[in-house]
C-alpha cells in the first residue's frame, strides 16, 4: 500500500465533511502536514511512499488561526 | 534532514539569531506577547520563555489575550490561553471589544454581514492590544506572525495597491515612533516548522479557523502561497526579501502620520480607522471606513482617499453613539 492508496481510502471512508479541507486534486491540500511514524512525509517519498503493517500516519492542518 | 532532537536546536537557534541580529529586546524591558491560544501564539510564548531563561535577555513577559466577542471560536481558544498562562507561569490579561467598544464580532457580523468583518476585527484587534499593552504598562508587543503571514501581506498589499503598507509590512519592528513598539520574532520561521514543534513538543493549543474567516481576502492569497510553497518552498522567503527590497519612486504621494481628533490613536487621516468604523457602526452605516471612494491612479492611494474622506466629513459634524472607552 501507498499513501496515494491511503488518502484515496480516508477520502471515501473517514471525511465526513468538506472534503477540500483535507484533499486536493491527488494529494493532501497544502498546508496540511503528514508524517509516517512521526517523520515528514517528504523526507520519506510523498505520495509514493509504502506503507508497512503499524505504520502509524498522522494528519497535521496548520490552515487556522495563530 | 535532521533528528528531531536536533530540529528543536535548530529551530529555538534560529529565532535566538532572529532576536539578536535584529536588536528586538533590551534587557530589563517589559513584554507583552499578544496571544490568541492558536499555534503561532502559544510557540512563541513557549520559546520566547525558554530563550528568555536560556540566553538570559532579562525580559518580563506577559500573555495579553484580546477577546472578540466570537462564540465558539474565541471563547474557546481564550480557555487554552488560561492554560498557557498555567503551564509558562506567564501572567495573562484578557481585553474585550466589549469593554472597549461595546460592540463584538457577533453584534458586528450580525449589523453588517459576512462581508468585511475581517477588516473591522483587524482594526480594533490593533487598538486593542495597544490598549492591553498600555494597562500593563510594557515596553513592546510581540506578535507570533510567521514566515507565510508576510509573505501574504506583501502579496495583499501588491494586490490592493496599498502602497504605504507594501512599504512597511516587511518591517520586523513597527510602531517605534509610536506609543508601544511591537515586534515579529517569527518573521524568518515557516508555518510549518512552528506546527511541527508545537506537535513533537506536545504544546497545548487552539486549532480551529475562525467562523466568519472562509470570506476573506487574506484567504486568496494565503491559497496561492501554500501552493507555491509545494511547488519550491523557499519562494515564501524570497517573497520577503522582494518585499524588503522595494523602494519608493519619490513622487508617490505617502500619507501623513498624525494623531486621531477623536481619540489620539495614531492616524494617517483625520479620524482613526478605529473611530471611523465604530462611528459607521453605531450610525448603521455598515460601510463607512471601507473600501475607497474614489478610484486611484499609480501612488495616489493617500490623495485618493483624503479626497473622498474629505467629502464624508463635510456631512458630518461629530461622531454619535458610544465609543467605549477609547482614549490614548
Amino acid at each position: 500500500a501507498t499513501m496515494k492508496g491511503l488518502l484515496s481510502w480516508v477520502k471515501s471512508n473517514l471525511v465526513k465533511e468538506r472534503p477540500e479541507m483535507f484533499i486536493k486534486d491527488d494529494s493532501v491540500r497544502p498546508g496540511v502536514l503528514v508524517l509516517i511514524n512521526d517523520c515528514d512525509w517528504e523526507l520519506c517519498g510523498g505520495l509514493d511512499a509504502e506503507l508497512e503493517d503499524k505504520d502509524v500516519v498522522v494528519f497535521i492542518s496548520t490552515l487556522h488561526g495563530g | 534532514q535532521i533528528c528531531r532532537e536536533c530540529f528543536y536546536i535548530v529551530f529555538e537557534d534560529e529565532i535566538h539569531q532572529t532576536i539578536v541580529d535584529n536588536n528586538l529586546f533590551k534587557a530589563g524591558e517589559r513584554v507583552a506577547i499578544g496571544a490568541s491560544g492558536g499555534k503561532d501564539s502559544t510557540v512563541l510564548a513557549y520559546v520566547l520563555s525558554e530563550l528568555n531563561k536560556r540566553h538570559k535577555y532579562g525580559l518580563d513577559l506577559f500573555l495579553l489575550s484580546i477577546d472578540e466577542g466570537i462564540t465558539g471560536y474565541r471563547d474557546d481558544s481564550l480557555e487554552t490561553v488560561k492554560r498557557n498562562e498555567l503551564q509558562y507561569g506567564l501572567p495573562l490579561k484578557i481585553v474585550s471589544y466589549k469593554d472597549l467598544y461595546d460592540w463584538t464580532m457577533d453584534d458586528i457580523v450580525k449589523a453588517i454581514g459576512l462581508k468585511n468583518n475581517c477588516t473591522f476585527c483587524g482594526v480594533f484587534r490593533r487598538q486593542a492590544l495597544d490598549r492591553g499593552a498600555a494597562l500593563l504598562k510594557v515596553d513592546k508587543i510581540v506578535t507570533g506572525h510567521n514566515a507565510d503571514d508576510i509573505a501574504e501581506t506583501v502579496l495583499l498589499n501588491i494586490l490592493r495597491g496599498d502602497i504605504a503598507r507594501l512599504s512597511r509590512c516587511t518591517f520586523i519592528t513597527t510602531g517605534e515612533d509610536g506609543p508601544i513598539p511591537r515586534c515579529k520574532p517569527f518573521k524568518y520561521t515557516y508555518e510549518k516548522e512552528i506546527v511541527m514543534y508545537a506537535y513533537f513538543k506536545k504544546l497545548d493549543y487552539f486549532s480551529t479557523e475562525c467562523i466568519y474567516s472562509p470570506n476573506a481576502y487574506r484567504g486568496f492569497a494565503r491559497e496561492f502561497i501554500k501552493d507555491l510553497e509545494r511547488m519550491r518552498p523557499r519562494a515564501i522567503l524570497d517573497i520577503i526579501t522582494s518585499g524588503e527590497n522595494f523602494r519608493i519612486s519619490t513622487t508617490t504621494r505617502m500619507p501623513e502620520q498624525g494623531t486621531c481628533e477623536r481619540c489620539g490613536y495614531i492616524s494617517s487621516q483625520k479620524l482613526c480607522k478605529a473611530c471611523v468604523l465604530l462611528d459607521g457602526l453605531n450610525r448603521g452605516l455598515p460601510k463607512l471606513g471601507i473600501g475607497r471612494t474614489a478610484k486611484v491612479g499609480a501612488g495616489a492611494d493617500g490623495s485618493g482617499e483624503q479626497q473622498g474622506k474629505r467629502a464624508e466629513r463635510r456631512n458630518r459634524s461629530s461622531l454619535q453613539g458610544k465609543h467605549g472607552n477609547l482614549d490614548f
